[in-house]
């Protein structure tokens, strides 16, 4: 008797894929290469996001950035949070809300009403609270944003591929405008205030909403573009619900999970790269995790970014690990992550 | 400190006898203008009128000449010209991308936006990392136990882009500069004099929060020494493409002196 299973690939059964000769490479099954050769690549997301740029760069990738340090600049200390290690200087991107705002922000469609935050000389920029070199005065800040969004969306418009790594449904948002913020007002930076501030924990509805929302709008940019998404594997440092951090963190990833499939499905030339399955599914080696289960060890980045890389076309050899280098893994995702001003 | 050189220093004390509160003035290079001999093969006091003091000696400065201008300055006032020509050294020949930023306390001081902008945070961080040597002098100069200790101002970016082209091709340091980013001495870029002049007010302030942290002074250089846009005079521009000329150092060091006996 013949059933739908009987010809289906060794993949689809958990006893042949999973239970033994894994590879992480079998998870992407597309027969397009996820990167061509002469792509220019942008990457925005958790911080998780940050670590494929230099596996990437070493693999022959043009790595596309449109807002980069001066070069006779490059003896002062570099940019704290981030903020130097993404096409353009807009540090982590958490939630796909987020994402959407920053390309409005971009293209001059959304001015939030608290846009800057003066404390101790200072003019703070709310949607990256965490930069070394703040504005001075008011109309500094105003020049330095301005040439930032201008970056965000010459980086959108000249890159053939978007690599987003979707990392938290939870949110702290302006109760005037809903304009979201990467860390709580009151972490790293401004005062919270419970009548300005209000917490989001966005429904698998709002994120698929927003995502699908940010790659119609960045095709408005660049009809072209491509898009790989992928979800963090890094749980939550802390979650500002009821329920328990473990909890929260799989509400979260599946909903993140859901919003990547829905937008796959639904938008043509958006792919999506299982990093969040290779790292944190039930095959996956212990030290993937460090010991506090949340750090994402160097093994499991070399993991993700080998099925990657396997998945491109290149002319280099699939990727050896990439060297320890300052900012990668435990770095970026325990100190420069405004995420974890929350445990703060 | 070699012993040379502390000989060289006693020696130089018992020439000519230094009043209560006499002023000694060393420095690096563009201390040549405010006591006219200050390359000497051996430290050598310099006497300059008026209970005013040089301290010549072989250049490049090392340790024993700066420890040396603290033990000709004990008890008295110690000027320290250090420095000057950082801003000159990565900036007189313009860069590549172009670059401005904007001044919190002279907003209204000349801006090109079409430039990639920088925070002056930035700015002011870079210029900071100069201070390390100046800490380093000062802990030196200190050592000697001056009454008081002020660092000085250094001259303000020359203007005349015509002078700093024949200048520049006689100064190997800057035209390797130029050479290495891909300029020859007749097609060599300058940065504009208005950023030369921001680039050059940074490092005064660089210099004047480190004389502060150090437990010194700051005198900035003389207004009149400057036109009407912060550039120096025409007039006191030595023939090199950094330096100002001994009219300039007369008028500087009457300023300099002036200053520091008021503020003693």
């Amino acid at each position: 008797m013949t059933h739908p299973y009987r010809a289906a690939p060794d993949r689809a059964f958990w006893s042949r894929a999973v239970a033994r000769d894994f590879a992480a490479r079998d998870l992407v099954t597309r027969d397009v290469p996820l990167l061509r050769a002469e792509d220019r690549v942008i990457s925005a997301g958790s911080c998780f996001a940050a670590n494929l740029v230099p596996y990437l760069e070493r693999a022959g990738f043009k790595y596309l950035r449109t807002e980069t340090p001066h070069p006779e600049f490059v003896w002062a200390p570099p940019e704290a949070m981030s903020y130097d290690k993404f096409s353009a200087a807009y540090g982590n991107i958490y939630t796909p809300r987020q994402a959407l705002q920053l390309l409005h922000r971009a293209m001059d469609a959304f001015h939030p009403r608290e846009d800057r935050w003066i404390e101790a000389g200072a003019v703070i920029d709310p949607f990256r609270p965490g930069l070394r070199y703040k504005a001075r005065t008011e109309r500094e800040f105003a020049l330095l944003t301005a040439q930032h969004l201008a970056a965000v969306a010459r980086a959108f418009r000249e890159a053939d591929v978007l690599v987003f790594t979707l990392g938290l449904t939870e949110a702290w948002a302006s109760a005037d405008d809903g304009a979201v913020f990467p860390a709580c007002p009151g972490t790293l930076a401004g005062a919270f205030d419970p009548k300005r501030h209000v917490f989001r924990n966005f429904s698998a509805q709002e994120t698929t909403d927003d995502l699908l929302a940010f790659i119609e709008t960045a095709r408005v940019l660049n009809p072209a573009l491509r898009v790989i998404l992928t979800v963090s594997p890094v749980p939550l440092v802390a979650t500002a619900t009821d329920a328990h951090v473990l909890a929260a963190t799989t509400y979260s990833k599946s909903v993140l999970r859901v919003a990547a499939h829905e937008a796959a499905a639904r938008l043509k030339n958006v792919v999506y790269f299982p990093s969040y399955e290779i790292v944190a599914g039930p095959q996956a080696p212990w030290d993937y995790f460090e010991a506090d289960r949340r750090t994402v060890s160097k093994a499991a980045i070399d993991a993700v970014m080998e099925a990657f890389l396997a998945a491109c076309e290149t002319s280099e050899a699939p990727s050896a690990p990439a060297p320890p280098r300052t900012g990668l893994s435990a770095s970026i995702v325990d100190f420069e992550c405004e995420e974890a001003a929350a445990e703060s | 400190m070699d012993a040379h050189a502390t000989a060289g220093v006693e020696t130089v004390l018992n020439r000519t006898p230094m009043a209560p509160g006499s002023i000694v003035i060393g420095g690096h290079s563009h201390v040549t203008a405010l006591i006219a001999r200050a390359n000497n093969a051996a430290l050598e006091q310099v006497y300059l009128g008026d209970n005013v003091f040089g301290l010549a000696g072989p250049f490049p400065r090392d340790e024993a000449y700066w420890r040396g201008l603290g033990e000709l300055g004990r008890g008295h006032i110690v000027l320290v010209c250090y420095g000057g020509n950082e801003h000159n050294a990565h900036f007189l020949c313009a860069v590549e991308p172009p670059f401005d930023f904007m001044m919190a306390d002279e907003p209204d001081a000349p801006l090109d936006t079409s430039c990639q902008v920088l925070p002056e945070a930035l700015i002011d961080e870079w210029f900071a990392l100069f201070g390390a040597g100046l800490r380093e002098v000062m802990a030196w100069v200190m050592a000697g136990e001056p009454q008081h200790v002020f660092v000085l101002g250094t001259p303000a970016p020359k203007r005349d882009e015509a002078h700093l082209r024949q200048a520049i091709a006689r100064e190997p340091s800057l035209m390797q500069k130029a050479e290495a980013m891909g300029m020859s001495a007749e097609a060599v870029r300058f940065t504009p004099a208005y950023l030369r002049r921001k680039l050059w007010k940074k490092l005064q302030q660089a210099y004047a929060d480190t004389a502060q942290a150090c437990g010194a002074g700051f005198i900035p250089v003389p207004p009149t020494s400057l036109d009407a846009d912060g550039l120096l005079l025409a007039q006191l521009q030595a023939p090199d493409a950094t330096h100002a000329n001994l009219k300039y150092g007369a008028m500087a060091r009457a300023h300099f002196v002036a200053a520091a006996r008021a503020a003693r």
